[in-house]
């Protein structure tokens, strides 16, 4: 991949990447000579070195220096001075994007409505907020998504229960029946039965946690993935250009989301027990309440 | 020790009802065996409940000692039933997931007795009505229906109660295990000084009986 810029410290930007020069000099701004700076890869793939020469567009092209960016997509491109590319690809005067810094993140809405008011609809001005936004937009939608899903898994967890105790204390009716007779209270009772669905929601929550463990990162890729393929769609292409601006690193930022990985700390499992037992008492206070409804009488003449 | 007057309970369903208990009266003193014989349905059941306060009557009154039960509070009857009354079930109803032991010891945990002493008394009882010490380990499933009754009886003795209701006792078992055990709960009334009362379809069942009374229709009648 070929790229041309007006500055070349700034060139790693236009390949989705940050640049650093292992070998040589960056060429001077504004250059319009015949210069390159080169990814490490592409260099040794064509024995190249800073001083080097290699042909472009027929014209002979002088190496001012190598850069390392860290991925071997970026490694295997060429930077050249904007105005040099622009006369050797007979496309003067035209752009791709242009970058513009703005020396306060305050006058950056102000600067951006500027440029656009300018531009009109020649180019989509981006502006760093808008970017950020959107690299962040894939996570929002997991947010939604995961707290969506953990409201209808307590929903699902404390239904389940209810059920689950409901079906326990009417198949166990006689077993109370006869509990009350041998003179055991409704809240001693009523506590065994909650102890127990303690106890079954609390190996549930151990059973959750193994499977968090396993299976956190699968999801969180796939999440990842399905989200920002929908955020690119959405994003559409630019018709003319793209006036970005930049607060730096945001495309690194990008390439980050992709590269989050999910922890489950010691605390999210305590809040993960306590939610446990929250369901349990929830789930378990009907059953609990029917238990103290129980006739020993009744249950025991049918016997 | 037992004062039974004017004790009614009907059951209504719609426009039908049924005198289960109808207006009995009778005395048992300490340490007697009686047992209550009538045919399924006669209100034999019905007639244990109340005397356990497990139903509450219509009218009449049901007098243990100095205290009549059918006036006591929720809490008076809880503590009743723990301390004064033992049951004994046709089909044992003993709690499936518990020892033997365990099923003896849990009335005397639900009146408070510390979990040494509970053993110990549990131990004894099991061994009084003649359970081996290899089997008060085991779980109900793994004994024998006359073993079960034996824990059940023990169970019922836990609390050293003054009153012992059976509701068909040897119901489930064999005419040799049904002797054995209407022998063992007659020797348990007088070693225990409790007073057993036993309902019963079985006319032989109450041949050891010290009193014995025939219920019909709900109403009750001594014929020894």
């Amino acid at each position: 991949m070929a790229v041309g810029t007006s500055d070349p410290r700034y060139g790693g930007e236009l390949i989705g990447a940050n640049i650093s020069l292992s070998e040589g000099d960056y060429f001077p701004q504004d250059t319009n000579e015949h210069v390159a700076i080169l990814g490490k890869s592409l260099a040794e793939k064509n024995s190249l070195g800073v001083g080097s020469s290699f042909t472009a567009f027929t014209v002979s092209i002088t190496v001012s220096g190598i850069y390392d960016a860290g991925n071997d997509f970026a490694n295997n491109s060429v930077i050249f001075p904007i105005q040099t590319l622009q006369q050797l690809s007979s496309q003067d005067g035209q752009v791709t994007s242009a970058l513009v810094r703005v020396d306060s993140a305050d006058n950056l809405a102000a600067a951006s409505a500027a440029i656009s008011a300018q531009l009109g609809d020649r180019a989509d001005v981006i502006s760093s907020e808008d970017t950020i936004a959107q690299v962040i937009e894939p996570l929002e939608n997991i947010q939604t998504i995961t707290t969506t899903s953990l409201i209808g898994a307590l929903l699902a967890a404390t239904i389940i229960t209810l059920l689950t105790m409901i079906m326990i204390v009417r198949e166990r009716r006689k077993e109370i029946a006869v509990l009350k007779a041998i003179g055991a209270s409704d809240p001693s009772i009523a506590g065994q039965f909650m102890s127990e669905a303690v106890m079954l929601t609390l190996l549930g929550g151990v059973l959750g946690s193994v499977l968090g463990f396993i299976f956190s990162n699968p999801i969180l890729s796939s999440l990842l993935r399905s989200s920002s393929s929908e955020s690119q769609l959405g994003a559409g292409p630019a018709r003319g250009g793209i006036v970005q601006f930049a607060v730096g690193g945001f495309r690194t930022l990008g390439n980050s989301v992709q590269d989050l990985r999910a922890v489950v700390d010691f605390q999210l499992i305590a809040y993960g027990f306590l939610a446990a037992i929250l369901i349990a008492i929830i789930g378990s206070a009907f059953p609990t309440w029917l238990i103290g409804r129980v006739r020993p009488a009744e249950v025991l003449r049918g016997e | 020790m037992l004062t039974v007057q004017k004790l009614s309970k009907t059951f209504s369903s719609g426009n039908s009802s049924v005198h289960a208990v109808h207006d009995v009266n009778f005395n048992l003193g300490s340490g007697k065996l009686a047992a209550i014989i009538g045919k399924s349905g006669s209100g034999k059941s019905t007639l244990l409940a109340l005397l356990g306060t497990l139903d509450e009557a219509d009218t009449g009154s049901i007098q243990v000692e100095k205290d009549d039960v059918t006036r006591f509070s929720e809490q008076e009857l809880l503590r009743y039933r723990r301390s004064t009354i033992g049951f004994i079930f046709q089909s044992y109803n003993l709690i499936p997931n518990l020892s033997a032991l365990e099923n003896v010891m849990l009335p005397m945990e639900f009146n408070g007795l510390a979990g040494e002493k509970r053993k110990k008394r549990a131990i004894r009882l099991l061994t009084q009505v003649g359970l081996t010490e290899d089997k008060i380990q085991r779980r109900p499933g793994k004994l024998s229906g006359g073993e079960q009754q034996r824990v059940a009886i023990a169970r019922a003795l836990a609390n050293t109660p003054k009153l012992i209701l059976a509701d068909e006792p040897t119901g489930n078992l064999d005419t040799q295990t049904a002797k054995t055990i209407i022998h063992l709960l007659h020797n348990l009334a007088k070693t225990e000084h409790a007073t057993i009362i036993i309902a019963t379809h079985d006319a032989e069942a109450a041949q050891h009986a010290d009193q014995v009374f025939r219920l019909r229709d709900g109403r009750l009648a001594q014929i020894r």
